[in-house]
């Protein structure tokens, strides 16, 4: 009876302290594993400047297809450019695309999500909307768009932003639903409190950790959509390499030029490693109920 | 007469239920039904029933937590469905909940202080030294301590926890406050202190308590009018003392019936009432008791009988309240 | 009272992780039989040391003392022949009957199911047998309710099934954890006859745990009181609603509401259930008994005989009697 009685303090002691949250994070193996990954990647793209000065788009027609070695870390590609500078620059663009989407994820999946699941006023043509968006393969969604828009940066951005949402939204949603019957958010609306009040102060708090997860695996298809889309050439022109455009050049020299393709390969496969693992972590501690799916 | 404190007429709430399947036709829960009565000042009335019989929708019907499918509750005479919204919000500070659950009626992330100053702020006041004074003065008055201010919820016990529902229940010096089974899920030691903590306030502070439970033996310590629930119908009202005395519905006779006695000496084969409770989606035609009744004759299955007055204090909805009132 | 008690539970204790015990030195008999009730509030124990009956605890539980069940130390046993005893001389309900049932399967497969494994007989006959089990703990239409699942059944029906399960090997002793508390009142009075009838028709002795001091005062032969880890009291019905003798006790009859008399104030306990990590010294329940001494702090009283039929762990309980606690 006892031990049945503690349960629920230890359950809110979980909920209230940011200190408890941060112990268990630190003991999570997934998430430590998965913030280095990412973490790691995430300090090298910032420190490129420092890393290397080369332009990545300067050519050098008799250094052309040079093996990793130590003057060319990550070696030349066909028209004799470095790789590792190409490779850093082009982890600003995958990087800063991704973390667009996820802040366009996040403005736009609370705001939908909280006028359907709050308000309900909207919510079945919403969710029928993006049951819609959602049932067309994320991938093949993304490459109609941005072929509809037209190659640019922003593009890919805008379409990776409207094949994510939908998720995003529906998982705010959820956790809204829930939120909105629980006792102290009834008691908030029988003392009279605004609606922005209700959702700020006693709802949106119970939608950050499954929001917070979500973003983060957000991330990772947002940069592994993003390569796909470069590849096809419909995000950022190939001036500015993306990871995405460096495995599409490089595809042609597969044979005698493997570098060009595995070494930026290699970049996304860590960034979206890290990021899953970084979101499964989170979602163990945050909220251990959706453990179970996925 | 003056205006009572609370007045509901004919209150209503169905709600729509999806069938089995999505190709089954929607169905209709009628959780409450045309249920009508007054509330006076400084009065209690003990709304009492089993799961199902909706008296937890009638008190979130007259907080207009949910929106009443017909009928109308008024508050001081006013007709709160066509108050305007922001009149309505306002007024919110006059009607007040407590509830059932003390865990879960409490943001785990929100200290004490604030949690109990939720209604003032929520009215648009700023913290303050002021308010944080006065937060000590509630935490005084339901028996805590000011030092128990800056505190979580979850380093109290499931009593201390109630009484900071409360607290926060009287913060914005409500009149009518709506207990939704408050002292239900408490210790039996823990609840007695919890019940007169409420009587002492409604001295104190004249409320009024529309009082939900569903152990007649409780209720009996708080109300002064009695209505019992059944399937969505209030099928008796009356004062305390007559109800407890003498029952005239059935149903209600039956639950009185099924408290268990105080005292071993009084077990007696009693006549127990028969069968489960009918699903609330597909009630009994007629009277919504007639499967289960001793006394159920034709006309309880073709007819609805309407709540009506068999003495000049007493209401009752049994075709046959005047034979069983006789004996 | 002097053939030998079907279970016999001396100085249990039980205790979790080395920091916290729910249950101190209790010991009671119960004879065959008997109805016998545990009562006391959320954090007493009540639970744990039916579960310690049981053989339940989670493997992390430290349990000390012993249970004798028909001779047998339930605690030397090896956890197969446990398993066995549960099953077949000892039945369990438990407060959600629906956790204990398997929703993929009907009501007839779960509880044939049960009488197959400790009596082997054909499928037919086992269905035979679980319709006559269902009528006895008074489901009507037993033969269609056995095609039903779990879910189609109301709270009280699947307690009702749920005692039927428990039945199928005709236990001697009954344990229910709270059996009522999540139903009806007027599903609880069914349920509550229904015990009644099953220890008259069958003879099967009953732990009943429970918080209500009423469901004792309905069903009870005697009962037992924790508090705070601790047996407080013990005594026939009788003795303790008319006498009891310990301030713990009296203290829980008073504040429970009653229906007869004047809907007086109810009489309260000051103050709350210690925190198990902060245990006061002496008597557990001094620091809220309107009778404490100064001697109540100094050493936690044994349970001592009052009369033959009663005995209380209070310093001043011979002394109460004779005040007329109640």
């Amino acid at each position: 009876m006892t031990a049945i009685a503690t349960e629920p303090s230890r359950l809110a002691l979980a909920l209230g302290s940011t200190r408890t949250w941060l112990k268990r994070l630190a003991a999570n193996r997934s998430f430590l594993l998965g913030a280095i990954l990412f973490g790691s990647i995430c300090l090298v793209t910032l420190l490129a400047p420092l890393i290397t000065s080369v332009d990545p788009n300067a050519l050098s027609v008799r250094n052309r297809f040079k093996p990793p070695s130590e003057i060319y870390l990550f070696g030349t590609d066909n028209l004799g450019r470095d790789m590792l500078s190409r490779v850093l620059n082009g982890a600003r663009l995958s990087l800063g695309i991704g973390f667009a989407v996820v802040i366009l994820n996040a403005v736009f999946g609370v705001l939908l999500g909280a006028i359907a699941g709050y308000y309900r006023r909207l919510d079945d043509l919403l969710m029928r909307i993006a049951d819609a968006l959602m049932a067309f393969p994320a991938v093949l969604l993304a490459i109609g768009i941005a072929a509809a828009l037209g190659p640019s940066a922003a593009t890919a951005i805008i379409a990776l932003a409207v094949v994510y949402i939908p998720r995003t939204a529906r998982v705010v949603r959820a956790s809204i639903l829930v939120a909105r019957e629980l006792d102290y958010v009834q008691a908030a609306r029988a003392a009279g409190a605004r609606d922005g009040r209700i959702l700020w102060h006693h709802i949106m708090p119970n939608c950050m950790a499954p929001l917070i997860v979500q973003l983060s695996f957000v991330f990772a298809y947002a940069v592994l959509s993003e390569a796909v889309l470069s590849f096809l050439g419909l995000s950022a022109p190939p001036t500015v390499p993306s990871w995405g455009v460096l495995i599409a050049e490089g595809r042609t020299y597969l044979r005698e030029a493997a570098w060009l393709t595995v070494i930026p390969g290699i970049a996304i496969a860590t960034t979206v490693l890290g990021l899953n693992l970084l979101g499964d972590g989170l979602r163990d501690v945050l909220d251990p109920r959706m453990k179970v799916e996925q | 007469m003056t205006t009572p404190l609370l007045s509901v007429d004919g209150l209503s709430k169905e709600f729509p239920v999806a069938g089995d399947n999505w190709l089954a036709p929607k169905q209709t829960l009628r959780a409450v039904q045309s249920v009508s009565f007054e509330l006076g000042s400084r009065q209690t009335l003990g709304l009492v029933g089993e799961s199902g019989c909706g008296k937890s929708t009638t008190g979130r019907l007259i907080l207009q937590l949910i929106e009443p499918t017909s009928g109308s509750v008024r508050f001081n005479g006013r007709d709160l469905a066509t108050m305007p919204r922001e009149e309505l919000r306002q007024l919110r500070s006059s009607m007040q909940i407590i509830f059932q659950d003390p865990q879960a009626s409490l943001n785990p992330r929100h200290r004490v202080e604030d949690l109990i100053l939720e209604p003032l702020y929520a009215q648009g006041e700023k913290p303050s030294a002021r308010l944080t004074n006065y937060a000590g003065e509630l935490l005084d008055k339901v028996g805590l301590s000011r030092r128990h201010l800056s505190r979580f919820p979850h380093e109290f016990s499931g009593g201390q926890r109630q009484r900071i529902g409360i607290a926060r229940a009287i913060a914005s010096k409500p009149q009518l406050i709506v207990c939704d089974e408050a002292v239900s899920a408490l210790d039996v030691s823990v609840q007695a202190q919890v019940i007169n903590l409420l009587q002492d306030l409604q001295d104190e502070l004249g409320l009024s308590y529309l009082f939900i439970g569903h152990d007649l033996a409780v209720v009996r310590h708080i109300a002064d009018t009695m209505a019992i629930m059944y399937l969505g119908r209030i099928v008796e009202m009356g004062p305390k003392r007559e109800f407890y005395g003498r029952p005239l519905h059935p149903y209600a006779q039956a639950l009185l019936g099924s408290v268990p006695v105080s005292h071993p000496s009084k077990r007696h084969s009693r006549k127990r009432l028969e069968g489960e409770i009918p699903s609330p989606l597909n009630p009994p035609t007629g009277c919504h008791f007639h499967p289960r009744c001793r006394f159920a004759r034709d006309i309880c299955k073709q007819q609805v009988p309407q709540l009506r007055s068999i003495s000049p204090t007493r209401q009752a909805a049994c075709h046959f309240a005047e034979e069983i009132a006789a004996g | 009272m002097t053939a030998a008690p079907l279970l016999s539970v001396r100085d249990l204790s039980v205790s979790f992780n080395d920091r916290f015990t729910a249950v101190r030195e209790a010991s009671f008999d119960i004879h065959p039989g008997e109805l016998v009730g545990v009562v006391g509030e959320s954090g007493s124990g009540k639970s744990v040391s039916a579960l310690a009956v049981m053989g339940l605890l989670p493997p992390t539980a430290k349990v000390t003392g012993s249970i004798h069940f028909q001779g047998r130390d339930l605690l030397a046993l090896p956890r197969r022949e446990l398993r066995k005893l549960r099953g077949r001389d000892i039945g369990i309900i438990f407060q959600e009957p629906m956790t204990s049932l398997n929703p993929v399967f009907t009501i007839g497969d779960q509880i044939a199911e049960a009488i197959r494994v400790h009596s082997p007989m054909s499928k037919k006959a086992a269905w035979d047998r679980a319709t006559e089990l269902l009528e006895q703990v008074g489901v009507p239409a037993p033969r269609r309710r056995l095609l039903d699942y779990p879910h189609q059944l109301s709270g009280g029906l699947r307690q009702r099934v749920m005692i039927a399960i428990a039945l199928s090997s005709s236990p001697k002793l009954l344990i229910a954890d709270e059996p009522t508390t999540a139903l009806d009142v007027t599903i609880q009075a069914q349920l509550l006859d229904l015990l009644n009838k099953l220890r008259q028709d069958f003879g099967t002795a009953i732990l009943l745990i429970t918080h209500n001091m009423g469901v004792m005062a309905e069903v009870a032969d005697r009962v037992v009181v924790m508090y705070a880890s601790r047996i407080v009291e013990q005594a026939s019905i009788f003795d303790l609603f008319d006498r009891p003798q310990h301030p713990y006790t009296s203290g829980l009859l008073g504040s429970t509401p009653e229906l007869d008399g004047e809907a007086h104030r109810l009489r309260t306990i000051a103050g709350a259930m210690p925190n198990p990590a902060e245990l006061p010294p002496g008597c557990l329940f001094a620091p809220r008994c309107p009778k404490a001494v100064p001697a109540c702090l100094e050493m936690q009283p044994p349970l001592l005989p009052v009369t033959p039929a009663q005995s209380a762990a209070c310093i001043r309980a011979p002394g109460l009697a004779s005040e007329g606690a109640r």
